[in-house]
């Protein structure tokens, strides 16, 4: 089998025990809590998108180890139209769930496994290379839902990983067998690792000599003992896990977006699924490079497909009170619509202008520069994007009663009367608790912060911008001569 | 691939294939942990021991043959191990406490 469909997968996860706790209580089937199953059903969707023949080209790639058709979740990108495919992806799901791919950072994360792998191969003759080639046949044959952890517990931020009191701010090695390690630690800000038959752990950042207990890549499966997930809880948590009607929220079916804590004590791994043990130089490496395809994709792409919907949810929102020709309405949709598809050029440049790292490996990745602009442009203009949707919404949208209220015997027709404009009150609420899913929820922060916050961008536009070339430009047009 | 098989009688026996290192998985789970897979609870196992080319595993209560099996399945399934032939590179054999 290359290809699960959406009801395979649904049957898979129903076989699934994870360890999971979510607002106070152990869930003991993730498809019977409201808020675990909302990012079941959205990765499901994801796998609904791949037998679409219409997204074929899109969502459906070639597998470079055994030549059989895969989901392009497990695909690793050889080439530009490859790349281009990936972030065309991102825009996809994002636009059909308004949620997570949650196969998302655990694309970006093989790819660079595949990158850096292969180096250090090259490099220090191990066997990386070979055994996550045989990890990811496995994962394309059985299309697994993979996911990514990357981002440790940290702990003060002014410590080390080895300096920390508490150890287990940072996944960690804590044994080393014949068959395998046993490993500890913590990694936070976790998306979909709940729902995913597996997930791959990497270094949060770039480690140094005297670290070694640190550097870590391996690929964990879902309900491993030892291994235990703390759902994220909010105020949107609780409104899905107690209401009676899911139709009623912002995004019905596939939640706003969820993460957990994953905590490992003393998990196993097996030697088979480790692709990293000690190799503290090549920490770096594997995380920008993770860093620069996760920016091109859920910066250029993932986010645009989220202000699609939103841009969408807005026009209509000024269509519903007759505002929609009102030219300094029109204005600030134009705006939202700049500040999106800024992005998602960059990201197409980002893909257009990627290239083989390293030379030889067969593994393409994006243009840096062109991904961190992505990414950074994003963060601030999605801000933008949803100041103009709740501006252009009104006050409705974080006023307004609920949708069921309209159906109450008593206040039901005061509602009517009250919210019907150029459409019923039932349009206008409706897309009311759209908008308020998105600015007033959580995306906000989590495109600020998703794929590094913009305090890193910021950092490698300054690495890789030659600003000597620049000033050297403006001189020359300047008449200024060469010092 | 690594091939396991599960015999939890006489008659009955499954196979499921995993990546390598899934019979290791399995055992630290079962020796280590004192779990299986996706059974969070303390207790289910009442004896794990390696063998030579597998494991003997005797779980706790009155179990039959046939739920056994289903304990077993959802382990394996659990760290990657899906139904498949081939001839086994470990076999684990399953009884019951009583």
């Amino acid at each position: 089998m290359a290809l699960k469909t959406a009801k395979e997968y649904l049957d898979s996860v129903k076989k699934l025990s994870p360890r999971v706790y979510c607002g106070g209580k152990w869930v003991k089937n993730l498809l019977d809590n409201n808020v675990t199953r909302s990012m079941v059903m959205a990765n499901a969707a994801i796998y609904d998108l791949a037998a679409d023949p219409k997204y074929k080209e899109i969502m459906v790639a070639a597998s470079h180890l055994t030549g059989e058709p895969i989901n392009r979740n497990l695909n690793v990108a050889r080439n530009l139209h490859d790349l281009d495919m990936r972030q065309e992806m991102a825009l996809l799901t994002s636009q059909t769930v308004g949620t997570c791919n949650y196969r998302c950072v655990g694309c970006d994360a093989l790819n660079s496994l595949a990158s850096t792998t292969w180096e250090m191969d090259r490099d220090l003759k191990t066997k990386y290379n070979e055994t996550f080639n045989k990890w990811l046949a496995f994962a394309q044959a059985n299309d697994l839902a993979v996911s990514g952890a990357i981002t440790d517990a940290k702990g003060d931020r002014k410590k080390r990983p080895s300096q920390q009191d508490e150890p287990d701010t940072f996944v960690h090695l804590v044994e080393k067998r014949k068959d395998g390690i046993v490993v500890r630690g913590i990694k936070v800000s976790q998306s979909g690792a709940i729902g995913s038959h597996e997930t791959l752990v990497l270094p949060g950042g770039a480690l140094r000599e005297g670290e070694e207990a640190f550097a870590l890549a391996f690929a964990v499966q879902n309900s491993v003992p030892g291994l235990t997930y703390i759902c994220q809880y909010n105020a949107y948590s609780a409104e899905r896990e107690f209401c009676d009607d899911e139709s009623e929220l912002g995004s019905p079916m596939y939640g706003q977006r969820e993460t957990s804590t994953m905590v490992f004590d003393n998990v196993f791994i097996p030697w088979e699924r480790v692709f990293l043990c000690g190799e503290t130089k090549y920490c770096g490496k594997m995380v920008t490079r993770f860093a620069k395809a996760h920016r091109m994709n859920c910066g250029g792409a993932c986010k645009v497909g989220f202000a699609d919907l939103i841009i969408g949810g807005t026009v209509l929102a000024a269509e519903y009170i007759g505002v929609d020709k009102v030219p300094h309405i029109q204005e600030k949709i134009i705006d939202m619509v700049r500040f999106s598809e800024t992005s998602h050029a960059c990201a197409i440049a980002a893909a257009m202008r990627g290239r083989e790292e390293p030379k030889g490996s067969g593994v393409f990745l994006p243009d840096d520069l062109f991904g961190n602009a992505a990414k950074l442009n994003i963060a601030h203009g999605f801000w933008e994007i949803i100041k103009n949707a709740g501006d252009i919404g009104g006050g409705l949208v974080v006023t307004m009663p609920r949708q069921k209220d309209l159906e109450d015997p008593e206040v039901g027709p005061m509602l009517k009367k009250a919210f019907a404009a150029a459409a019923p009150a039932e349009k206008r609420l409706k897309v009311a608790k759209f908008l308020q899913h998105w600015s007033a929820g959580l995306h906000g922060p989590g495109t600020w912060h998703g794929a590094g916050a913009p305090q890193t961008q910021r950092f490698m536009i300054s690495v890789l911008t030659d600003f000597d070339a620049k000033k050297k430009m403006a001189k020359k047009v300047m008449g200024m001569k060469e010092e | 691939m690594e091939i396991i098989a599960v015999k939890t009688g006489r008659e009955m026996t499954r196979s499921y294939s995993g990546l390598g290192g899934t019979f290791a998985s399995l055992a630290y789970s079962c020796l280590d942990k004192k779990t299986i897979p996706g059974f969070h609870e303390k207790g289910l196992i009442a004896e794990a021991e390696l063998r030579v080319g597998g494991m003997l595993l005797v779980l706790s209560g009155k179990r039959s043959e046939t739920e056994l099996m289903e304990i077993m399945d959802i382990g394996l399934e659990n760290i990657g191990a899906f139904p498949g032939a081939g001839k086994a590179k470990y076999i684990i054999d399953v009884k019951s406490k009583e």
